[in-house]
């Protein structure tokens, strides 16, 4: 984020901050957190693997790509 | 000063599914850059993951091959990072309540078994690959990504940090690739990255109870690699203390052509991955009726069998240990002791000797071998009875190899290459090997013991090797100490 | 028959298809070229000829007779055949034959190899997609005026806005562009703007209906629904949207349900049919009626619960205590999620990226400042801090206890009654361009809503009034909320509802003096 738009924002994720801190006053004692309305449990898939994928489909909307790969600016390790 | 090197190893483990863990795109190896990847994988907008049953089973599998706690129910997390290999922006792991928990490794070491305790392990998914150079068509200044392996499901085994050199740390590694060999969860390719280690290290001096800063070296992928990794690191992250500096906690790379690790320029050291439960993933439960299941379906396992082959057959811990390192070869193993009665010491050198060489030789599997287990039982027959020696056992199994004969009795038959038993044919050479040899016998006399080496081999020799060299030695040295 | 009109609900539209009244190329042009005229900025893609071709296979399938096994008549409650009835989507689905941007400069021009679930499932149906509808940027807003292409005006006062984050749907149903469209609700993204609209939408019970292929705001709060013109057309919509996904690992594995099936009938089986809500216990949260609620809303909605009264249902007072806490609670945990669904937006394999970046860094920041707008800004950033280490805990899992406390206290409102009802939101459509205020004012008008969401329950909006004096133009809406699964019984009190008063009925064009 630009230093600009880091001044217009900070405000208000300062207040918005304070505000949902609000939270950390109520009374929670002994409740478990909950993650999901339902308890569900995990589906599992059957180990079956899918006929190959279309590149040129999936990769249509690449900003940039070469010889079939996503290309981004030279990564240094 | 003197200095304790501190190791814990963490390795991950690609499972062998058809396919990835969160999608249906197939996991084979080589295929062409983005061919292998499914919407899911590239995490185009709108996708959801779906968790591979398979990949589970493997993680059960290897709990219950570690004597590890398999958890009742486990969480997967977001584990959030940038990173162009990393579609999604984040990775799917565990995090607090991983699948597996505790368990053990044993391992065999110069002061005999020891046992290597884990953390944990637990499921997540496989990044993309970045290609830097060396790609036609690569524009300059470019890295390319390839999705292939993102999804390809991961075990990540964590160690307790209580490994204390190199080899030790190598042998774990080793100990730890033919188990998940063994059980069948991967297929424990290093070339192609089906099994990666990174190194935890750090040291301190003798007596320290604190541990020391440790760092991380990631990635290594050879168990060449990993001790000389270590070894360089220990002395790197040494000097620098003793050099009144402060070892700095970061993770660094292995270069195997300079020797050295350097650390990684990317900040992930700073990293806050904001690990958070994965609301697209209810949690995973695993009833102790699968795990039951799983149970009845698993080999016996290298551990049980081992001890098995001290206990009943007497192998030594280091001879068991080698012929427990792979499945294959603890198969090939049990068929030769099985088909005769047979000298399990022997069998075991046989097996970790000549067959090995031999298959080395001709980069064979010992599921491709030339000699099946019961020639070699039969061969390893008539050495034990003395029909021939050990030596001449050699050009029998060669015979066998070649495939000119079905079981070693013919191959002796053909060749005629019982050794001799007559012991009047085998008192005449000595005699004409005494008689024909003074310089000898009077070094022998003398005390040289090599002489006596090379007395035997002149009546090896005479004999066309079908002498017992044991006979021949007591022989001469009977002759020569009744003064003949 | 009676005539058709572009604000003619779904029933009609296809009895006059049926009888061959009209046939669905030129229903379907009619539709075209309203959209062309319109005036709301409610849609962000059409493809005419895409459009044409689908009716052009209806009018096929109507003609062989092969609808899909439904009443092809709108005659009787038992529903009818949604071959041939136009649709639009919310630019949170994604679609083939559409670009879909989710209403962000990060995803211009993005042309989805998939068509979400929802999407395909109407298509199945026989409807005709229209196109894509405005919205608030990744459905992140109250009032439709955070989208990277224009704020959404409201057709009955083109100075207000129509509500979000599903504005553009709502607009475009209440403008007579379209009959029925589909939103999103995550926070109320369904129900207010269908309540600032004079719409009925619903949101069905979490789980119900597949994310897939639903641009992911906040993973475990995110649920699709129908807008519409009456309770009937939601539930025939619904019923068609709805069921098991296996590509969706939160979908609910539950047998397909008929909806409309029923849907005139007396809620307790047969009885005085002029007290259809004989039986039925309505239960009034007290929290949903204090100080924060407008007068006129309050007058619009307390009508509106006399009117249900007359036809047979009791009322009853609960308690929802942490109703004003469920909004700092989905504040923390809406924004969590969503900062780290909104990650994959980095320019790498799709969407927006920067010209010329200098390194990695420089083309994640630059083409994410770019592309996202203030407010999705703003809530990766909140959520960002949320779940840093150290505010883990007091945040993030904080408000998922909290969370737990709400739809406890739901459960406990449903002992003592068998519907929630009360307003959708505090006050009626605010202006467009009202003064920039402290985004707070935005997030505390979802007050009654968002609690529902937390809590993974059904609910709907139903029009039951207008505001007074300037605001003689806005819409009010009436929420009922269900317990977990009890879609149906929400319908049926609402429909019920619509065959008593006529608020459903009115369009921009009447006016709405009454």
């Amino acid at each position: 984020m630009s230093d600009a738009d880091q001044q217009e924002v900070l405000p208000a994720l300062t207040s918005i901050v304070n505000w949902v801190g609000e939270l950390r006053d109520a009374p929670t004692e002994g409740v478990a957190p909950m993650a999901h309305p339902h308890d569900l449990t995990l589906r599992l898939r059957e180990d079956v693997a899918a006929a190959a994928v279309s590149r040129e489909e999936l990769m249509k909307n690449a900003p940039e790509a070469a010889v079939g790969l996503f290309t981004v600016p030279r990564v240094v390790e | 000063m003197s200095w304790e090197i501190v190791l814990g190893l963490e390795a991950h483990v690609q499972l062998r599914t058809q396919s990835k863990i969160f999608s249906p795109a197939s996991t084979a190896f080589g295929a062409a850059p983005n061919t292998q990847a499914h919407m899911i994988d590239m995490a185009l907008p709108g996708v959801l993951p779906v968790m591979n049953r398979e990949a589970v089973a493997c993680a059960i599998r290897f709990g219950l091959a570690v004597d590890a706690t398999i958890a009742g129910s486990s969480i997967f997390a977001r584990k959030n990072y940038f990173y162009p290999d990393l579609p999604k922006g984040y990775q799917i792991s565990q995090y607090e309540i991983p699948v597996v928990q505790g368990g053990a490794v044993t391992i065999v070491t110069d002061q005999g078994l020891k046992s290597i305790a884990l953390t944990r392990a637990h499921l997540e998914e496989d990044a993309g690959k970045s290609i830097h150079e060396g790609v036609e068509g690569l524009p300059q200044g470019c890295s390319g990504i390839d999705l292939n392996r993102a999804g390809t499901p991961l075990l990540e085994i964590v160690s307790e940090p209580v490994m204390r050199s190199a080899k030790e740390a190598v042998a774990y590694a080793k100990a730890l690739h033919s188990l998940v060999t063994w059980i069948g969860i991967c297929d424990g390719n290093l070339q192609e990255g089906s099994f990666r280690i990174d190194a935890n290290v750090s040291v301190r001096p003798v007596g320290q109870v604190a541990f020391g800063t440790r760092c991380e070296i990631k990635n290594l992928n050879s168990f060449r690699f990993l001790e000389k990794a270590i070894e360089v690191e220990a002395l790197r992250q040494i000097a620098l203390i003793e050099d009144g500096g402060t070892v700095t906690q970061e993770t660094r790379l292995f270069d195997p052509d300079r020797e050295e690790t350097r650390a990684m320029r990317s900040k992930e050291d700073a990293q806050d991955y904001r690990y958070f439960p994965d609301p697209d993933l209810p949690p995973l439960v695993i009833s102790q009726d699968w795990i039951d299941r799983v149970r009845s379906e698993m080999p016996e396992l290298p551990n049980m069998l081992r001890e098995r082959l001290v206990k009943h057959y007497g192998l030594s811990d280091y001879d068991a240990s080698m012929v427990v390192a792979s499945r294959d070869t603890a198969q090939y193993f049990s068929e030769v002791l099985a088909s005769q009665a047979t000298d399990a010491k022997l069998a075991a050198n046989w097996v970790m000797g000549e067959l090995a060489s031999s298959l080395n030789r001709e980069d064979l599997d010992i599921s491709e071998s030339k000699v099946s287990p019961s020639q070699l039982a039969g061969l390893i027959a008539r050495i034990t009875d003395g029909t021939v020696s050990n030596k001449i056992g050699r050009d029998v199994f060669a015979a066998l190899w070649s495939g000119a004969f079905e079981s070693a009795d013919a191959a002796i038959e053909a060749r005629g290459l019982k050794q001799i038993q007559d012991s009047g044919l085998i008192a005449r050479f000595v005699d004409d090997v005494i008689a024909a040899n003074p310089t000898m016998v009077e070094e022998f006399k003398a005390g040289k013991e090599k002489a006596m080496n090379a007395l035997v081999g002149q009546v090896m020799k005479k004999s066309q090797g079908k002498a017992n060299p044991q006979q021949v030695s007591d022989l001469i040295k009977e002759r020569l100490s009744a003064g003949v | 028959m009676a005539a058709i009109s572009p604000f003619s609900d779904l029933a009609s539209l296809a009895k006059a298809l049926s009888g061959k009244a009209i046939s669905v190329p030129e229903l379907v042009q009619i539709f075209l070229s309203r959209i062309a005229a319109d005036t709301t900025n409610s849609f962000l893609a059409t493809n005419p000829e895409a459009s044409l071709a689908m009716a052009a296979s209806a009018q096929k399938r109507l003609d062989s007779g092969n609808s899909d096994g439904r009443p092809a008549t709108g005659n009787g409650p038992q529903g009818f055949s949604l071959v041939g009835l136009p649709i639009g989507h919310k630019d949170i689905f994604v679609t083939r034959d559409w670009p879909t941007t989710a209403a962000s400069k990060i995803l211009k021009d993005y042309r989805s190899p998939f068509d979400a679930t929802v999407v395909e499932r109407l298509e199945l149906a026989g409807m005709v997609g229209m196109g894509k509808l405005n919205c608030d940027e990744f459905a992140m807003g109250s009032g439709n005026t955070h989208s990277a292409f224009g704020p959404v005006r409201n057709p009955w006062d083109l100075q207000a806005i129509p509500g979000g984050s599903s504005g553009g749907s709502a607009a475009a149903v209440a403008g007579g562009l379209l009959p029925a469209a589909t939103g999103t609700d995550t926070g109320g993204s369904i129900r207010q703007p269908a309540a600032m609209c004079g719409l009925t939408g619903i949101k069905p019970t979490y789980g119900r209906a597949s994310r897939w292929g639903m641009i992911a705001y906040a993973s475990s709060l995110d649920q699709a629904g129908p807008i519409a013109r009456t309770a009937l057309d939601c539930a025939v919509l619904l019923s068609a949207m709805v069921g098991f996904d296996e590509k969706d690992s939160t979908s609910l594995e539950r047998p397909s349900e008929d909806f409309a099936n029923g849907i005139s009938e007396p809620v307790r089986g047969a009885g005085d049919p002029r007290l259809p809500l004989k039986g039925l216990r309505l239960g009034l949260p007290r929290e949903f009626f204090s100080d924060g609620l407008s007068t006129e809303v309050r007058q619009a909605i307390e009508a509106a619960i006399a009117e249900l009264k007359s036809l047979g249902a009791e009322t009853v007072d609960v308690g929802l205590p942490r109703t004003s806490l469920s909004i700092p609670a989905y504040y923390v945990i809406a924004p969590a999620e969503a900062s780290s669904n909104l990650s994959r937006f980095d320019g790498v394999r799709y969407g927006h990226r920067t010209a010329g970046p200098k390194d990695l860094e420089d083309l994640y920041c630059r083409s994410r400042s770019e592309g996202f707008g203030k407010e999705v800004q703003r809530r990766i950033l909140i959520g960002t801090f949320v779940l840093s280490h150290g505010y883990y805990d007091a945040y993030y899992i904080q408000a998922q206890r909290v969370r737990r406390l709400v739809a406890q206290d739901f459960d406990a409102a449903f002992r003592s009654c068998d519907l929630i009802v009360g307003p959708v939101a505090p006050t009626v459509a605010w202006a467009i361009d009202a003064p920039i205020k402290d985004p707070l004012q935005d997030y505390l008008a979802d007050i009654y809503t968002l609690g529902v969401n937390l809590a993974g329950l059904p609910a709907m909006s139903v029009p039951c009034g207008f505001g007074n004096g300037d605001h003689k133009q806005r819409p009010i809406g009436l929420q009922l909320i269900g317990r977990k699964f009890e879609e149906k019984q929400l319908l049926k009190v609402a429909h019920h509802f619509q065959r008593a008063t006529d608020w459903h009925q009115r369009t921009p064009t009447m006016g709405a003096s009454e």
